[in-house]
């Protein structure tokens, strides 16, 4: 390939696909194990999509593929993990969940984005990975699905128990800070 | 809706996953319930605290981007003559002269079925195989049709004539070697083992521009290609002799 060639393409490719690499990052650093992990696997992202670019359908959700490469790169630097054993959302309701149609309290209401952020940084990778790219990102069920390679109901299963236990760390945090 | 059925699908309205009859429904029951009102804002509240904080969270990528520039920039640029480069009727076109090219380098190592030296071995095999029939099953005998036979694959306008070496009595037949077709011709003399004399014409697939002498069976073969044909003599004399019968039949121009 000519080098008058490679530079059209990189043209494109930056205007299509580099332009998520802070979205890649933000969500790399999620799950990566550190910063420079982070950006490895963000890199290698992108090597891996300039490869095969050129099958990219243009017009297509290039941010949802370009996420569906990065969990790849992930999966094959850390291994598959186990698949959470998917729990209906209806049994998925422990004892020390709140009773049905009672909120004791709002902790969330003086909290700031930051503590929330710290907070589910204590979530799973699975967990955050899900919450991540359906809350953050806004991907659908169905894009989610296809970026981590799981069925839709996962996805759904998934997202229940990373709120469930965000908001379970909120509380505990917001109790703390009340001495309760 | 009732509360239980809001709380199974509260995540779908979160998500705005929950098509619109069914989110319709469920404002409706958020409308006049407060204890779900509540739930539905604190979780929507969880998220957008988390979106905001996450998006406000500084990231720099401009050293990835950089990296990942500079990694692509520096792999090696395919050949414009690489493969992948033509466009297909150029691929067809390399294919083609690369079979071409393999055809003629496979000829030159002699390495194609009838187009190598081994065909020696075959002339001396066939020579020996009539020799130990008395009466050459199947031989023209006839010198018309000899003649005939003998321009077409020799380009002579008659039989060779071997009766200055003692032979004669000349018979033939058309024979395939190694895939390539032959007038076998046989003389004969009372005293002696007869010959055998191999003609056709001239082809670029018997590398016989030069006399090769070779023993196969302990019979001499000889060939030798010129004035458009490919001569090959296999006999029980001598090298010399040999030869000398090969020039006789292919003679100089």
């Amino acid at each position: 390939m000519a080098k008058r060639q490679i530079e059209s393409r990189l043209q494109k490719f930056e205007s299509e696909a580099l332009i998520h690499a802070d979205s890649l990052l933000k969500t790399s650093r999620r799950v990566a194990r550190s910063s420079e992990d982070a950006e490895d696997v963000v890199q290698e992202t992108f090597l891996r999509a300039w490869k095969y670019f050129d099958s990219f359908e243009a017009g297509s959700n290039a941010r949802a593929w370009l996420f569906r490469i990065m969990f790849n790169v992930i999966n094959a630097r850390v291994g598959k993990q186990a698949k959470l054993a998917e729990v209906p959302i209806e049994s998925d309701e422990g004892g020390t969940q709140e009773p049905r149609n009672v909120v004791a309290f709002d902790p969330l209401r003086q909290l700031e984005g930051q503590e929330v952020l710290e907070a589910a940084k204590r979530l799973s990778t699975e967990h955050q990975s899900v919450l991540w790219l359906v809350v953050i990102e806004e991907f659908s069920y169905q894009q989610a699905a296809e970026i981590l390679e799981v069925p839709t109901g996962t996805i759904m299963s998934r997202l229940h128990r990373a709120r469930r236990e965000l908001r379970k760390l909120m509380m505990n945090k917001r109790a703390e800070g009340t001495g309760a | 809706m009732s509360c239980n059925e809001v709380k199974d699908l509260i995540q779908l309205y979160l998500d705005r996953e929950m098509d619109a009859r069914g989110t319709l429904e469920a404002q409706r029951h958020l409308d006049s319930c407060a204890a779900c009102s509540r739930l539905i804002a604190s979780l929507l509240e969880q998220d957008r605290l988390l979106k905001l904080a996450a998006r406000a969270e500084a990231v720099n990528s401009g050293r990835v981007r950089a990296s990942v520039l500079d990694a692509i920039r520096n792999q090696p640029i395919k050949s414009r003559f690489g493969w992948a480069a033509l466009p297909f009727w150029g691929r067809v076109a390399a294919a083609a002269v690369l079979a071409i090219g393999l055809v003629w380098a496979l000829e030159r190592a002699g390495l194609l079925p009838g187009m190598n030296p081994n065909v020696y071995a075959s002339v001396a095999a066939d020579h020996a195989d009539h020799c130990s029939f008395d009466n050459f099953m199947g031989a023209v005998t006839d010198s018309n049709e000899l003649n005939r036979l003998s321009g077409k694959y020799g380009n002579m306008d008659v039989v060779p004539d071997l009766s200055a070496f003692g032979y004669g009595n000349a018979r033939g037949r058309v024979c395939k070697l190694n895939g390539s077709e032959f007038l076998h011709l046989v003389y004969y003399d009372q005293n002696r083992q007869a010959i055998s004399v191999f003609v056709r014409p001239r082809s670029a697939t018997l590398p016989v521009d030069q006399l090769v002498i070779r023993d196969e069976l302990r019979y001499t073969t000889v060939s030798l290609s010129r004035s458009g044909i490919d001569v090959i003599v296999v006999s029980s004399a001598s090298e010399t002799h040999t030869s000398a019968m090969a020039e006789a039949i292919a003679p100089r121009p």
